[in-house]
C-alpha cells in the first residue's frame, strides 16, 4: 500500500541521516551539537542508536492504521528531541501523500535533512509522496495538522485552526521509572541511565522521576548505583551545553533535594533521594534524577502520583512489579516497557498514547 | 514536643521581640548575628529538613556569619513540614498561592505562636507607613482572615488593623472580588489605606469606567508585580496606573514585599520624600543577594536572588532562599522579577505547566 511505502521511505531517509558516511549524516553531525545543545557523543547516540531507521512490517502497518487520511497533512515539529522528526514525518506521510513540514526554529536540523532526502527520493515520489518545508502553515478544510510541542503551543493552534481542520497534538509530558523489589541495582541503574542520557533527558519519554517500591536499603543501594551509572555514562557520552537557566534550576533542585534527603551533584548528572516522600518534586532536565521510595500503602502511593498522572507519557519498569499491576493501571493507556527501552518505543504509532 | 523545647522556643521568641522593641525605640539591639545563629541551632536540632539542608555547614567566625547560612529553598515548604513543633501545636498555618515548583499542592508555613509575627508586622509597618500616614480605614481587596485563615496577607492586614486601631473592610469573599463594593468604599470622605495584591487592584481598575477620587489623605499599598497581563508592567507604570485610578499622586502609591514563607515584610515608601527608592527591610530581617549558580553572596549593586534571614521565623526556618531577582543598593532592596524555571524545550514537562493560577 502506498502509505506503507511512504513510511518505509521516511525510514530510509532516516537511515541516510544516521549514516555518518552519507552527506546528510555529515551535515547532521556538524549541525546538531550547535542546535540541539548535545555533545558530539550525544549526537552520535541520538543518530546512531535512537533514530528509527527500520521497523518490522507489522509495526509499520500499526503506524499507518493509527492515523487518519486527509488531502494534506501539515506537521509542526518541536525542538526537544532532535530525532523526533522521523516519527512525526512518518505519521504525516501515512496520513496524506502531501505533507508540509514546519521544523522547530530552535532545532530544524533533522527535519530539514529528512525533507531533503525525501524530495530526492524517486521511490517516495513513486508512492505518491510530496513533501516540502514551510515556515507558515496554510491548511485547507479537510486537512490535518499535527502539532508536537508544549501544551501552550498546541492551545494556540487549537484556537487558530477552524473546525474543518483536524488537529492531532502531542504535548507536554514526562517519563517515569517504576522499580519493584528485587533485581540487581547495578543493572537497574545502568538501564535507567540508558533512558536518561539520550537527548540529555529533554524528551517527553525521558524519565525524570524514579519510584522505588522496596525497602529503604534497596532505595539507598539504587541511589548509589545510579550515581555510578550516571558517571560511567557521562564519561562515554558527556552531557551537552547547560544554559545558565538550567544550571540555576539544577542548583535549586540540589538545595531542595538536600532538604528532603540526599543529593549528589556529579560531573554530568544529579541524583537525589527521598526515603519518605510527602510529595514528589519535578527535577529539571539535564540528567537530573529524583528517586523516591514509595510507601507500601498503594493508596498513598497513588495519591502521590495524582498530580503527575496527566503528564506521564511512558512508564519504564524494573524489578518485580507484578504486584503493582493495579496501581500501574492508573497510567493507562500510556506506553509501558522495560527500563532501558524507554527511548526506543516500537515504531507503531505516536509515542504519546494519552487520550486527548 | 517536650516542655523543654517549648521553653527554648519561648525564650527565643522573647529575645526576638526584645530585639524588635529595641530597634523600634532607636536603641541598638543585641547582635542580629548571635540571635540568628542561636535560632538556627535550635531549628537544626529539632527539624530534620533543616538539619539535612545544613549538612556539615558550620557558621564561620565573625559578625556576618548569618549571611552565609544556607537558605531553605521556598520549594521545600511544599514538600516537607518546615517546623520544629508538631502540627498539634500550630497556632496558624499559612499557605502559598501555589506559585512554586512543586508537584505538590501549596507550600505551608506553620506558626506555633503568632505574637512575634504580629509584633514584627506592626512595628515595621508603623515606622514605614502608618506613623506618617494615618488612615481612618483600610479598604482591603482581600478576603478576611476568617474567610481565608491560611492567607498570610489577610492575617497581616488584620493584625495591622487590630494593633493600629484602624477598622478594616475586606472585599474579596471566597475567590471573587467585590469590585463595586470597593469602588463604593473608596468614595468615603476620609483618608483611606487601599491595600491589595497587584492582581486584585488590576481587576478592580478594569471594572471602573472612570477614576475614583479618593480622599487626598489616602494612599495605596500594593504587593506583587502586575503579572498575568500581556506583559509585566514596570514599577513606574504600576504606580502611574494606580495613581490615575485613585486620583492620587504616585508618591501615595506604596509597595509591600513579603511572602508566605517569611514572618517579616519590607516596604517601599515614596511618601516620605526619601530619595532612596527600593524596599526597606527591618533590622531583624537580613537580605542577601546571592548568585543563582553558586548561592554565594554577590556585591551590592550586582543582581542576585534573594535570601532572607528572618529572626521572626523562630519555629520554622530562619534562612529562606527565594528565586526573586534583586539588587541591593545603599541598603535598599530593588526587585527585578523572578528567576524563571528552566523551560525544557517542546513537549518535555516543565515546571510552569504545574503552576496554579494566582488566587
Amino acid at each position: 500500500m502506498t502509505e506503507h511505502a511512504r513510511v518505509a521511505r521516511v525510514l530510509a531517509a532516516a537511515g541516510r541521516v544516521a549514516d555518518r558516511s552519507d552527506i546528510l549524516g555529515e551535515e547532521a553531525r556538524a549541525l546538531l551539537p550547535v542546535f540541539a545543545s548535545l555533545s558530539p557523543e550525544g549526537v552520535e547516540l541520538a543518530l546512531g542508536t535512537h533514530m528509527e531507521r527500520d521497523a518490522p512490517p507489522e509495526n509499520i502497518a500499526a503506524l499507518v492504521h493509527s492515523v487518519g487520511r486527509s488531502p494534506a497533512c501539515h506537521v509542526v515539529i518541536s525542538a526537544n528531541v532532535c530525532t523526533a522528526a522521523v516519527r512525526a514525518i512518518a505519521l504525516a506521510v501515512a496520513t496524506s501523500p502531501r505533507v508540509f513540514v514546519r521544523p522547530s526554529r530552535r532545532d530544524p536540523v533533522v527535519a530539514d535533512l529528512l525533507v531533503r532526502a525525501l524530495q530526492e527520493d524517486s521511490a517516495f515520489a513513486a508512492a505518491g509522496g510530496e513533501i516540502a518545508l514551510t515556515e507558515e502553515l496554510d491548511p485547507h478544510a479537510g486537512d490535518e495538522v499535527h502539532v508536537y510541542g508544549a501544551d501552550s503551543t498546541i492551545d494556540a493552534f487549537r484556537e487558530a485552526l477552524g473546525p474543518d481542520i483536524r488537529l492531532r497534538s502531542h504535548g507536554t509530558g514526562v517519563g517515569i521509572a517504576v522499580v519493584g523489589p528485587g533485581g540487581d541495582p547495578a543493572v537497574i541503574a545502568n538501564d535507567l541511565a540508558a533512558d536518561v542520557v539520550p537527548f540529555d533527558q529533554a524528551g517527553c519519554l525521558s524519565p525524570r522521576l524514579v519510584l522505588v517500591f522496596g525497602t529503604a536499603e534497596e532505595a539507598k543501594a539504587l541511589f548509589v548505583e545510579c550515581q555510578k551509572a550516571m558517571v560511567a555514562w557521562g564519561e562515554r557520552v558527556p552531557r551537552g551545553r547547560v544554559s545558565a537557566d538550567l544550571e540555576a534550576a539544577i542548583v535549586r533542585y540540589v538545595s531542595l533535594a538536600s532538604s528532603l534527603g540526599a543529593c549528589e551533584r556529579l560531573a554530568h548528572a544529579t541524583v537525589g533521594l527521598d526515603l519518605n516522600p510527602e510529595s514528589l518534586p519535578l527535577a529539571p532536565v539535564g540528567r537530573t534524577l529524583h528517586l523516591a521510595r514509595m510507601p507500601a500503602d498503594l493508596e498513598r502511593a497513588r495519591d502521590l502520583l495524582m498530580l503527575w498522572r496527566p503528564f506521564v507519557t511512558c512508564v519504564g519498569l524494573a524489578g518485580e512489579t507484578s504486584g503493582l499491576d493495579e496501581w500501574l493501571s492508573m497510567f493507562e493507556p500510556v506506553r509501558r516497557c522495560a527500563l532501558g527501552q524507554m527511548q526506543r518505543p516500537p515504531f507503531d504509532g505516536p509515542v504519546d498514547r494519552r487520550v486527548r | 514536643m517536650t516542655a523543654e523545647l517549648v521553653a527554648q522556643s519561648n525564650t527565643l521568641h522573647k529575645a526576638v521581640q526584645n530585639f524588635i522593641g529595641e530597634s523600634a525605640a532607636g536603641r541598638s539591639p543585641q547582635s542580629m548575628n548571635a540571635l540568628a545563629l542561636a535560632i538556627l541551632a535550635f531549628q537544626r536540632a529539632h527539624c530534620p529538613a533543616i538539619a539535612q539542608r545544613l549538612g556539615d555547614w558550620r557558621p564561620p567566625a565573625g559578625e556576618h556569619a548569618w549571611r552565609s547560612i544556607p537558605g531553605m529553598v521556598t520549594d521545600a515548604f511544599a514538600h516537607r513540614r518546615i517546623a520544629v513543633h508538631p502540627p498539634a501545636l500550630d497556632a496558624r498555618v499559612f499557605r502559598t498561592s501555589g506559585t512554586t515548583s512543586a508537584m505538590a499542592g501549596r507550600g505551608e508555613h506553620p506558626l506555633r505562636l503568632t505574637e512575634t509575627y504580629e509584633v514584627a508586622a506592626v512595628v515595621w509597618a508603623r515606622k514605614q507607613v502608618f506613623d506618617a500616614l494615618r488612615p481612618a480605614k483600610i479598604v482591603a481587596l482581600l478576603p478576611s482572615p476568617e474567610e481565608a485563615p491560611h492567607s498570610s496577607l489577610s492575617f497581616m492586614v488584620g493584625v495591622l488593623g487590630k494593633h493600629l486601631g484602624i477598622p478594616v473592610s475586606y472585599f474579596a469573599p471566597g475567590d471573587s472580588l467585590d469590585t463595586e463594593g470597593v469602588t463604593q468604599a473608596l468614595r468615603a470622605p476620609e483618608p483611606l489605606c487601599v491595600f491589595g495584591t497587584s492582581f486584585a487592584l488590576a481587576a478592580w481598575m478594569e471594572s471602573i469606567e472612570q477614576a475614583v477620587g479618593v480622599h487626598p489623605g489616602s494612599f495605596c499599598i500594593y504587593t506583587g508585580g502586575f503579572k498575568g497581563r500581556s506583559r509585566e508592567l514596570s514599577k513606574e507604570e504600576q504606580r502611574k496606573q494606580l495613581g490615575a485610578a485613585l486620583s492620587l499622586p504616585s508618591t501615595r502609591i506604596l509597595s509591600e514585599y513579603g511572602m508566605t514563607e517569611l514572618s517579616s515584610q519590607l516596604y517601599e515608601c515614596t511618601h516620605s520624600g526619601d530619595a532612596a527608592e527600593g524596599f526597606a527591610a527591618p533590622p531583624w530581617l537580613g537580605v542577601v543577594a546571592v548568585d543563582p549558580l553558586t548561592l554565594e553572596p554577590v556585591r551590592d549593586g550586582v543582581e542576585g536572588i534573594a535570601k532572607f534571614v528572618d529572626l521572626a521565623n523562630i519555629d520554622s526556618v530562619v534562612a529562606v532562599q527565594t528565586y526573586d531577582r534583586i539588587v541591593i543598593d545603599q541598603g535598599r532592596v530593588h526587585l527585578r522579577g523572578r528567576l524563571p524555571n528552566a523551560e525544557a524545550r517542546g513537549c518535555s514537562l516543565a515546571v510552569e505547566h504545574l503552576l496554579r493560577p494566582p488566587t
